[in-house]
């Protein structure tokens, strides 16, 4: 395996992520896609650090990856826990039809 | 021999830890304390936190070079502990909060001020991105918080996700920088690509773009200010002001200090890419404010705009630039806080539509006269002291020749009086009706706003004393 076909897999998962967060309409799916944007960046931090480890610290790229892992977990939790406010107050988390605010 | 001196820097932020681990867990393990308010520990917190930044001096980097502790940082950290005091005093005195979960509110508080703090020091992408996470998710739950307005909860989600999207983003940006340099500490990145010869190429503008894209979203520009106008107008209206003034200025510290290196490579179009966001950032901000009908979303794009203006100084990447940032920062935050404390004042069962503060100039001269100063003043007319921030701000970009920069400010400056005028002309001009808001006479609240106000007419007429300590503001000194 090859760096490029590391960044090729990465970019592809970003794209995905990217598209499911302006196509998707429920909020835990857009949440999905937002995860998979996250773990394309963990993805080229690892294979950057595996193929091209710098001289100075050579676990930078390794454990920006795993805090990478602990952040998206954290950022779940909260945006669950928005999520299951918001359900409680309209009875349903369908990003579309939440246009109380706008102008 | 270890050099202790440092490790005394971080007193501050262990104290703000403490208080997180106080407000969280030891309320909860101790029944009863929580009938105490938790506003006085959080009041002596602050202030010994703020001597204490007032007490040290010189530069130090520490964490193996994660975060450096200097003049800069100090300012940030004793300005954000000010704004902390000021907000803590709204909060008293607003009913939008649901005051029965106080302990928890202000746990979050502290925890946004530690990560204010870690990004004002940070000089590492990692601390960076934990620093923006440590400000950002206190913020989704603060804004809903609101139990007056139904949809605070749908303005938070819209808020955490667009977060998460732009934190996304930003990391993908983060790991390109990282597989071009090889480094994660800015200054190396800045030397890296340097020495790689990639400047200009799409792959580099590509990874800055998306690296700023996250610092952008803090500071709500252009392209990802879309969060900003639905969560300030759903929040508790505290809340609103101090994101309105606090996170804002900790991503304009932790862009600063990013962008410090990058002298050797200025021609490298990054002046020019930041100019193009602060043109776009002000004239969507202001255009926007234009039709607006509730007071809170029009203040939100108002602020979207004056971000744009303090971009201003940063697009200028000098050392006349951050001065000219640093000099604004305080007028900014007196004229801003000001005009939110007299929101709070009128509001009227938390409604803030324009409609409602007709001939209000009748019913609360002084109040009305103290709003006009702070209204006048974000619109930069010449006797108060928005103008001379301004004036510095277009001073420093017409000393890197973007006039283009310098036009489009000047257009969107006259823009924005008509927005500003029309809520002083609804106030002052029109005649009172039956919807117009009652106001009960407080004179805590009146002589606070008071102090916030009158020293942008002392500031606007004579501004040495604020030159003088902007001068004295120093990255890495």
């Amino acid at each position: 395996m090859t760096l490029q076909a590391y960044l090729i897999v990465s970019a592809v998962l970003f794209s995905l992520g990217a598209v499911m967060f302006v196509s998707k309409r429920n909020t835990i799916a857009i949440l999905m896609g937002v995860e998979l944007v996250l773990n394309a960046a963990a993805l080229n931090f690892v294979a950057f650090a595996y193929f091209t480890p710098s001289q100075a610290s050579q676990l930078d790229g390794q454990i920006f990856a795993i805090f990478i892992i602990l952040l998206a977990a954290a950022e779940a939790v909260v945006a669950l826990g928005i999520a299951l406010a918001a359900y409680k107050a309209y009875r349903h988390i369908q990003a579309d039809q939440l246009v109380a605010l706008k102008g | 021999m270890i050099n202790t001196l440092p490790y005394l820097a971080l007193i501050p932020s262990h104290l703000l830890v403490g208080l997180a681990v106080l407000f969280f867990f030891i309320g909860k393990a101790i029944p009863g304390l929580k009938r105490f308010s938790p506003a006085p520990f959080f009041f002596l917190v602050l202030l010994a936190a703020f001597i204490l930044e007032g007490l040290q001096e010189g530069s130090h980097s520490i964490f193996f070079e994660m975060m450096e502790v200097d003049s800069f940082s100090r300012m940030f950290n004793q300005i954000f502990f000010l704004v902390s005091a000021l907000i803590l005093f709204m909060i008293q005195h607003s009913g939008e909060m649901d005051r029965g979960n106080d302990w928890e509110n202000f746990g979050l508080l502290s925890t946004l001020l530690l990560g204010m703090m870690f990004m004002t020091g940070a000089t590492h992408l990692l601390m960076a991105v934990i620093a923006i996470e440590l400000v950002s998710l206190p913020s989704y739950l603060l804004v809903a918080v609101n139990r007056k307005d139904f949809a605070s909860k749908e303005a938070s989600l819209k808020y955490v996700l667009f977060g998460s999207f732009a934190t996304g983003i930003m990391l993908y940006g983060m790991s390109l920088l990282f597989g071009l340099t090889g480094s994660l500490v800015f200054s190396e990145i800045w030397k890296g690509l340097l020495k790689v010869e990639l400047i200009n190429s799409p792959i580099y503008i590509l990874a800055l773009f998306m690296t700023l894209g996250g610092i952008s979203f803090k500071i709500a520009a252009v392209p990802f200010h879309f969060w900003c106008p639905d969560a300030y107008q759903a929040a508790p209206t505290p809340i609103t002001a101090f994101l309105s003034v606090a996170p804002k200025l900790a991503g304009f510290a932790l862009l600063l200090r990013l962008l410090f290196e990058h002298y050797g490579i200025q021609q490298a179009g990054l002046g020019g890419m930041i100019s193009l966001i602060a043109m776009l950032t002000m004239t969507v901000g202001n255009l926007a404010a234009l039709r607006q009908k509730n007071m809170k979303r029009l203040m939100a794009y108002s602020s979207i705009s004056h971000a744009g203006f303090l971009l201003m100084g940063v697009a200028s990447m000098d050392e006349v630039g951050r001065q000219a940032v640093y000099f604004y920062i305080p007028i900014y935050i007196l004229m801003n806080l000001g005009a939110f404390l007299a929101l709070i004042y009128m509001a009227k069962d938390e409604h803030f539509d324009l409609s409602d503060y007709k001939g209000m100039i009748k019913r609360a001269p002084v109040l009305v006269t103290f709003f006009a100063i702070c209204l006048l003043s974000l619109v930069g007319v010449p006797p108060f002291a928005g103008f001379i921030g301004k004036f510095y701000l277009f001073k420093a970009a017409m000393g890197q020749n973007l006039w283009l920069l310098v036009f489009v400010g000047g257009a969107n400056s006259v823009i924005s009086l008509v927005y500003y005028v029309n809520i002083l002309k609804i106030m002052i001009l029109d005649d009172p009706d039956q919807n117009t808001v009652l106001v009960e006479h407080k004179p805590i609240p009146l002589t606070l706003l008071g102090m916030l106000s009158v020293p942008l007419v002392f500031f606007g007429i004579y501004w040495n004393p604020l030159l003088h300590w902007a001068e004295g503001i120093l990255l890495f000194r």
